[in-house]
């Protein structure tokens, strides 16, 4: 795999949605999330080359579950897209890993996986560039605007006023002014209010048509599948109440969020992107369009589409950019733009699906198709179940692989042994065992502890490190 | 000398990743000052953090 291949691939439709999703909704932690996912690649690509994956049953489980997890992540993006754009989300699951297997199990088909980064690339590019021209701002005035609007409201072009929206998943929005929210189909409601010092909780079965008057201060939650219309005008429930507030998260952000944040990224990098032993400027112009490129979008969402988010998926703010083909004056073909973002991000899961193919392939010997076919399908039928946001596999898989992968090389464990073990198996099976430890246990841990179950990496990463720095011995080979 | 570059660029890559952690504890919020409209933390995310490690890595390799 080129450098190019493996820098481009880290991010996949995960990664990259998440990312411009949170600078669109003003999330404290976006910022933070923004620089890591740019800069961790490069402290990948500076790490000395890494030995081959030890052919070993850990080994292999290890592969196996990282590729589950953060192909479950990337294939939810692809799913959410699928279910905001009308059509099923087993569609967009069995399409997309067809894709996959057909691009990462045909013979000699390394031409067309480079070909799938490069266009899934150009293709998000050219939506970018179609937005920025069709507001006529570059993305730091895009920035400054969205930054100065009094309040945060739905416009009257937007979807979830005129036909209404609906909901990816399971969503609870708050509200801090009264409004009066119509059923477009059939559903459930759950309000629960909060007059005087007990919550009242009531559930509402509206027919299509049906309006409900919420208040200030009352939380909303619709399930998924049911659709809403909202009033224009309104504020918009759960996003920041105006554009000073949406740029003023991002400093008022926890810092130890946010360097768990960090951390897992960083060392969920380092487990993925391969280092190199020749120049990386390819890598270096890629760190500068993840970065430059996510802040802009994000920019361009949240001036384009405040609402982006409010269906539960943050898909649906890298979607947001086709409206921008609707703008008056410059109307053009909001499917062509919708069309290209879909282009995009498959291509980006292809290329994220080949890199994460690879240690599998090293680890499994000759029946790794058989394996990585496997984990491909388990993935897809994971991600056609909408319950689970894509954040949850993703930030578990970038753990994973930080814990078990990351933490023994960087302790030395390529080439060594610990007893009779490939010293990368041991240590990787005690930074998964730490790992599941703290997320099944986390929360009995005493006080400031607790906090590990919310980032147990910053456990298991140190442990499995500790392992191998400790116990490891050099094989004959090695020295 | 490749070996000692690689650990300074790791030890400032790392620093630069750890700066908007950082910066959100200091007081009297330095990172939410507005430079021509968008506050320093956004500058340094999208534009500075990335074109400082991007330098580093080619310091380095142009050393060694």
């Amino acid at each position: 795999m080129t450098l190019l291949r493996a820098v481009a691939a880290w991010p996949g439709p995960a990664l990259a949605a998440t990312m411009i999703g949170a600078v669109a909704a003003g999330a404290a932690a976006a910022p933070t999330l923004v620089l890591a996912v740019a800069v961790a690649p490069l402290l990948a690509v500076v790490q000395p080359p890494r030995a081959p994956a030890a052919r070993h049953p850990i080994t292999l489980a290890i592969a196996v579950a990282v590729a589950a997890l953060l192909l479950w992540a990337h294939l939810a993006v692809l799913a959410d897209a699928a279910a905001l754009l009308g059509a099923r989300r087993w569609h967009a699951c069995v399409l997309a890993a067809a894709l996959a297997l057909l691009a990462t199990l045909m013979p000699n088909a390394d031409r067309w996986r480079s070909m799938a980064v490069a266009l899934g690339a150009a293709a998000l590019l050219l939506v970018l560039i179609a937005a920025g021209a069709a507001l006529e701002r570059a993305p730091w005035a895009a920035w400054r605007d969205a930054a100065a609007r009094p309040a945060l409201v739905f416009s009257g072009g937007s979807p979830w006023v005129n036909a209404g929206e609906g909901f990816v998943r399971s969503t609870t929005l708050a509200f801090h002014e009264g409004h009066r929210v119509v059923a477009v189909t059939p559903g459930t409601f759950r309000i629960v209010e909060t007059d005087g010092e007990r919550p009242v909780v009531r559930d509402w079965r509206l027919a299509a048509g049906d309006a409900l008057s919420v208040r200030p201060g009352d939380t909303l939650t619709a399930e998924p599948g049911s659709r809403l219309r909202f009033e224009p005008g309104k504020r918009i429930p759960g996003a920041p109440p105006s554009g000073a507030a949406w740029a003023d998260a991002a400093p008022r952000a926890s810092s130890p969020h946010a360097l768990a944040l960090v951390v897992t990224v960083a060392l969920g990098a380092c487990a993925l992107v391969p280092s190199v032993a020749r120049p990386v400027s390819v890598g270096s112009a890629i760190t500068l369009a993840i970065a430059a490129g996510g802040a802009s979008w994000g920019a361009y969402a949240t001036l384009l589409a405040p609402e982006a988010g409010l269906a539960g998926s943050p898909v649906e703010a890298v979607l947001s950019l086709s409206r921008a083909a609707a703008l008056p004056r410059h109307a053009s073909w909001p499917a062509a733009l919708t069309g290209l973002v879909v282009i995009g991000l498959l291509g980006l899961f292809v290329a994220a699906a080949d890199a994460l193919r690879q240690p599998i392939a090293e680890a499994g010997g000759t029946r790794w198709p058989g394996v990585w076919s496997a984990v491909v399908v388990g993935a897809a039928a994971a991600a056609a179940v909408p319950s689970v946001a894509p954040w949850t596999p993703l930030a578990a898989g970038l753990a994973l692989a930080g814990a078990t992968v990351a933490a023994p090389r960087l302790a030395g464990a390529d080439g060594a042994r610990i007893a009779s073990w490939p010293a990368s198996a041991a240590g990787g099976l005690i930074g998964a065992a730490v790992f599941v430890g703290m997320t099944a246990f986390g929360a009995r841990l005493p006080g400031p502890l607790a906090a590990l179950r919310e980032a147990p990496v910053l456990a298991a990463a140190p442990a499995a490190w500790l392992i191998v720095k400790v116990l490891r011995r050099e094989t004959a080979a090695a020295r | 000398m490749a070996e000692r570059g690689r650990r300074i660029a790791v030890v400032v890559l790392v620093v630069l990743l750890a700066v908007p952690p950082l910066a959100t504890a200091l007081p009297g919020s330095p990172a939410s000052v507005r430079v021509a409209g968008i506050t320093l933390l956004w500058w340094y995310v999208a534009c500075a953090g990335p074109l400082a490690a991007v330098i580093v890595i080619a310091l380095v390799r142009a050393v060694r």
